[in-house]
């Protein structure tokens, strides 16, 4: 009883070792995969959504007349889009891929953000209050420019589920206001739906 | 006039009264359509005072009779004329001198520096309190009557009496006054400094700048320290055309510190701000040509914590304050400025002032172009003679 209790002990141990080794051993398959293609792992806010936003939402904008009508490209600052949904959606991602999509269309053009103010006072405190930099180079304080339009929004989520289906409706919505006048002269909106079921 | 005496004396008293007196009528009348001169003209026709452009005098002709020798003073100055006339007749006679006012420059311009009142109040609090207090005393106290018990011891002795007195005085004092209040002061005063730029553009659009007078306050100085018309009429401007007349209206100082959003950072900020109004005024006529308002802001700013120490640079305030004051002024300037008068002749902004105008040069109504010569190929001057084509506007 003693001999078999060791050797089914020693069979135990030996199989444990192999399946560590081999466990160890095996790594996942990688692939680069089509940035564009659909992503559906589960009703998260994903990439797909992402895209498809910012898509939407640089085509409507464009196609506005305060963008259609300036004889320069205006003015915008843009603002943090609040997260309204139960999920974390890094809100910052979609806001700076509307805004780079929409400079480098040249009919847009945008000021440093709240976000962004702090390395631009730093940078004026640099060149100008420590007095190693030449007058004729420096750029002078209290030149900077002021929007004309801000771009704000917000996400919106509602979630109904049960123990089969769970649907998530997404809303991203976008305002541009006239800074000047506190006209809005822009308004768009994205609906997302995705359900998922066993 | 000896003639005139020896024939006086050929003539029996009456008539003598009599021709006497005709020739002061005449002699009257005919001084009377003229005026006195150093130059005597027994047959001048009316006088004709005419003032000359380059300043000089006038030189007023007279017209006397039977006058020898006249003295004759004039001051011209602010339309006032003196004028005495002698004679060696017992008649002595002077008629009014009409001096017309020194002609102004044309197109020309003096700039005021700006006059502008200071208004102080100062609240102030007075206090006083003293006390003083004194206290005498007097005290007697003696014997007043007795006398001495005598030696034999028969004679009564009289009781002696002592009396005394005792005088006491105080006297306590105790002063308090209170004043408070607000004390007002005003000053008049010229700034100045200010108007470099607007000088500046006044010369550049053709006019002549006339350095005017300092406006300096009197004592007991009111809001006459603003009457343009005053000193106009006082010459304080020359022989400019007009004057431009500037008055501080407001200046405001703002020193501000803000948290710049997003940031840890504040902004300390001062600034300065000006505001006057200005009146272009016709010194002849007195007529406001044109009137605006200027303004003007500078600002030195400096980025930094909470508390930072922020030292403004003055300087740069005041510059760009005056940069940005002059440009605002320019602007409405040139807006209103009266077109120039260009028989004066002048190249300026207006198309004239008062400098000598070469033909062709510097001035676009007149531009030429010339063709190249026909040998031009080797570096020499192209040829000048023949004009290609003249355009005029």
């Amino acid at each position: 009883m003693k001999t078999l209790n060791l050797s089914k002990i020693k069979y135990l141990a030996l199989v444990s070792a192999l399946l560590v080794i081999v466990g160890c051993g095996s790594s996942p398959t990688v692939k680069y995969a089509d940035t564009k293609a659909v992503e559906t792992v589960n009703t998260d806010f994903g990439s797909t959504d992402l895209q498809t936003i910012a898509e939407k939402m640089t085509g409507s904008l464009l196609e506005s007349r305060t963008v259609l009508d300036s004889r320069e490209p205006p003015v915008v600052t843009l603002y943090p889009v609040k997260n309204k949904t139960s999920d974390y959606i890094d809100t910052n991602a979609i806001t700076t891929r509307i805004r780079g999509r929409l400079v480098r269309s040249g009919r847009v053009q945008f000021v440093a953000s709240t976000s962004e103010m702090q390395n631009q006072v730093d940078e004026l405190k640099r060149q100008n209050q420590n007095g190693l930099y030449s007058s004729q180079s420096q750029v002078a304080m209290g030149q900077m420019t002021g929007a004309q339009y801000r771009l704000e929004g917000f996400i919106t989520s509602i979630v109904k589920q049960n123990k089969d289906v769970k649907d998530v409706f997404y809303t991203f919505h976008l305002t541009l206001f006239n800074n000047k006048t506190g006209v809005i002269v822009w308004e768009d909106e994205q609906d997302i739906r995705k359900t998922a079921s066993r | 006039m000896n003639n005139l005496l020896s024939y006086t004396k050929r003539t029996s008293y009456k008539t003598q009264l009599h021709y006497l007196a005709s020739a002061f009528m005449s002699l009257v009348f005919l001084v009377s359509m003229g005026t006195s001169n150093a130059q005597t003209s027994p047959m001048s026709t009316v006088p004709e005072v005419k003032a000359s452009g380059n300043g000089a005098p006038p030189q007023p002709q007279v017209q006397t009779n039977r006058t020898e020798a006249v003295d004759f003073k004039m001051t011209v100055g602010g339309g006032s004329s003196e004028s005495s006339t002698t004679s060696t007749t017992s008649s002595t006679t002077t008629n009014e001198v009409v001096v017309q006012p020194r002609p102004k420059i044309p197109n020309s311009i003096a700039v005021t520096d700006f006059s502008v009142k200071r208004e102080y109040k100062d609240f102030f609090y007075d206090e006083k309190a003293s006390a003083k207090s004194s206290f005498n005393g007097n005290s007697n106290f003696g014997p007043t009557g007795g006398t001495q018990p005598p030696a034999d011891g028969n004679t009564p002795q009289q009781p002696v009496t002592y009396s005394g007195n005792t005088t006491v005085s105080a006297n306590s004092e105790f002063n308090y006054s209170k004043s408070f209040g607000t004390k007002r002061t005003i000053s008049y005063s010229e700034i100045r400094g200010i108007n470099a730029d607007i000088k500046a553009a006044i010369i550049k659009a053709g006019y002549k700048v006339v350095q005017a007078a300092p406006n300096i306050a009197k004592d007991q100085q009111g809001d006459d320290f603003f009457d343009i018309r005053g000193r106009i009429n006082r010459g304080d401007f020359g022989d400019a055309q007009y004057v431009l007349h500037g008055t501080i209206v407001n200046v405001d100082v703002r020193q501000t510190s803000d948290q710049i959003a997003g940031t840890s950072d504040y902004s300390y900020r001062l600034e300065y701000s000006l505001l006057a109004e200005f009146s272009l005024v016709n010194t002849e006529t007195l007529e406001v040509i044109a009137a605006f308002n200027a303004s003007g802001s500078g600002q030195d700013m400096y980025l930094g914590k909470y508390n930072a120490n922020f030292v403004p640079r003055m300087n740069k305030i005041t510059r760009d304050l005056l940069v940005s004051f002059g440009q605002d002024a320019q602007k409405s300037l040139y807006d209103q400025l009266p077109p120039l008068n260009k028989n004066t002749g002048g190249t300026g902004f207006f198309g004239g002032s008062n400098q000598q105008q070469i033909p062709g040069v510097g001035d676009p109504s007149t531009l030429k172009v010339y063709r190249p010569g026909k040998n031009n190929d080797s570096g020499k001057e192209p040829n000048t003679d023949i004009p290609l084509t003249i355009y005029r506007k």
